[in-house]
């Protein structure tokens, strides 16, 4: 299980085999340790000594994040002992067509499942003009077949973005929400401040199913290293955009879960003191409901072709990290991206 | 979760101070979700040490317990009505504070 931590001022203590969570007005959650996987924590909560180091001993992650839903980074114990897998993920970086075919994948899979996004809503709200942003997106993925460089991979899929953001504006209109494209760093209004939280939801998701598989997150093969950049979380992250946030932003939008009360211009303390205000945010109600929406989407189950079963999209988002791993280590011929029905 | 099994965990305590000292160990392991029944997700190593503190407590000529070990397929047809004081389930898959 997955802890949310969003009261600020709790407490969080070990007692025996369990996890104290001491909120407000006396009221106490325990969580058996046993069954936690990860912790997120938003803004400021209180931990004491042995509850991290218990978590750090039990390979319990926990990912740290502004009120605001801005991540700021993890505390996880060391990367594991499979170098074997280390070095086949390094020497597959080394092998430019192994690094190109690998790259294509990932964005493969981002613009194959954006295309069908934007289809599957084309057909459920009878919008026509999706069919622009459609017809671009089929273009690019045409495109993308004969790149030869990694570098113009990340110029067809900057383009290919815009297209699609474009269409997801217009999926956006029954909302009332104004989507003025993407913008981030900071995201400037409610729908970018959704997507912003929802994609750093899902990097600190992956994250850990990265470092359980034995793969060093820092060595992407499209995205490039560079410091502190989880690059092999974000490319293996590029094909579950479209599927697992930017459909529950649409869903908590258009379907009213969350309202213009749910966001605020205030300015909470965490980010004012650590410099990074975000000009709109959810208050802590709405992070709450998004959250429980974002995990009620991983919890449904499809089709996954590779096992020929349904599946909860969590398993098959940790199945697909396993599969780059046996690809890395010549165990299955390519690495296919989920693709959404 | 990782290698764990289904144990429902029952126990008839002559003695008032065992009973408590055993449900404080049971809380540690599981959910109480019967005056004296607990549902627990455990692994190997764990049963093991859970075995071992209730029988540190536990008096064999007055006390009994009985560990039953589900598998997936009797757990899934679980029927419950009422709730009691029950304040959580064990399968949980996520907790938003």
């Amino acid at each position: 299980m997955i802890l949310f931590l969003t009261e600020q001022g709790a407490k969080v203590s070990k007692e025996g085999r369990r996890l104290c969570i001491e909120l407000g007005r006396g009221r106490k959650e325990e969580v058996h340790l046993s069954q936690l996987e990860q912790v997120m924590v938003f803004g400021r909560v209180h931990f004491t000594a042995s509850a991290l180091q218990t978590l750090l001993k039990q390979n319990i992650d926990l990912h740290f994040f502004t009120l605001s839903g801005n991540y700021l980074g993890k505390l996880s114990p060391p990367l594991g002992k499979n170098v074997e897998l280390r070095l086949a993920q390094f020497s597959a970086f080394r092998e430019a067509g192994k690094r190109l075919a690998l790259a294509k994948a990932f964005v493969r899979g981002k613009l194959r499942n954006q295309a069908r996004y934007l289809s599957r809503q084309k057909s459920k709200l009878g919008e026509p003009t999706l069919e622009g942003p459609i017809y671009r997106l089929r273009l690019f993925l045409k495109e993308l077949d004969s790149a030869s460089e990694v570098e113009n991979l990340l110029g067809i899929e900057g383009s290919a973005s815009k297209a699609y953001f474009e269409g997801l504006g217009v999926v956006l209109k029954s909302s009332g929400f104004e989507f003025p494209g993407r913008v981030k760093r900071p995201p400037t209004d409610p729908v970018n401040a959704l997507l912003s939280l929802g994609y750093a939801l899902l990097t600190a998701r992956l994250w850990g199913l990265v470092e359980s598989a034995g793969l060093d997150p820092y060595l992407g093969y499209l995205h490039s290293p560079d410091y502190g950049k989880p690059s092999l979380v974000l490319d293996l992250m590029e094909e579950w955009r479209p599927v697992l946030v930017d459909s529950v932003v649409v869903r908590v939008l258009n379907w009213g879960v969350l309202k213009p009360e749910d966001f605020t211009r205030e300015v909470f303390q965490d980010e004012a003191e650590l410099g990074e205000v975000q000009p709109v945010k959810l208050t802590r109600a709405g992070l709450k409901k998004f959250v429980k929406q974002f995990q009620n989407r991983l919890r449904e189950k499809v089709f996954y072709p590779l096992r020929k079963k349904r599946y909860p999209y969590q398993e098959i988002l940790r199945e697909q990290v396993y599969l780059l791993a046996r690809v890395l280590q010549g165990l299955a011929s390519e690495y296919q991206p989920f693709e959404m029905e | 979760m990782k290698n764990q099994s289904y144990y429902l965990v029952c126990y008839d305590i002559a003695d008032e101070k065992r009973l408590r000292r055993i449900a404080r160990i049971m809380e540690d392991f599981g959910v109480r979700v019967l005056y004296s029944v607990f549902e627990c997700r455990l692994g190997e190593e764990e049963f093991f040490a859970l075995r071992e503190a209730v029988e540190e407590v536990l008096d064999p000529l007055e006390d009994s317990v009985r560990y039953y070990r589900l598998c997936e397929k009797c757990v899934r047809p679980v029927v419950h009505l009422g709730y009691g004081k029950r304040k959580k389930f064990p399968d949980e898959e996520e907790l938003i504070l």
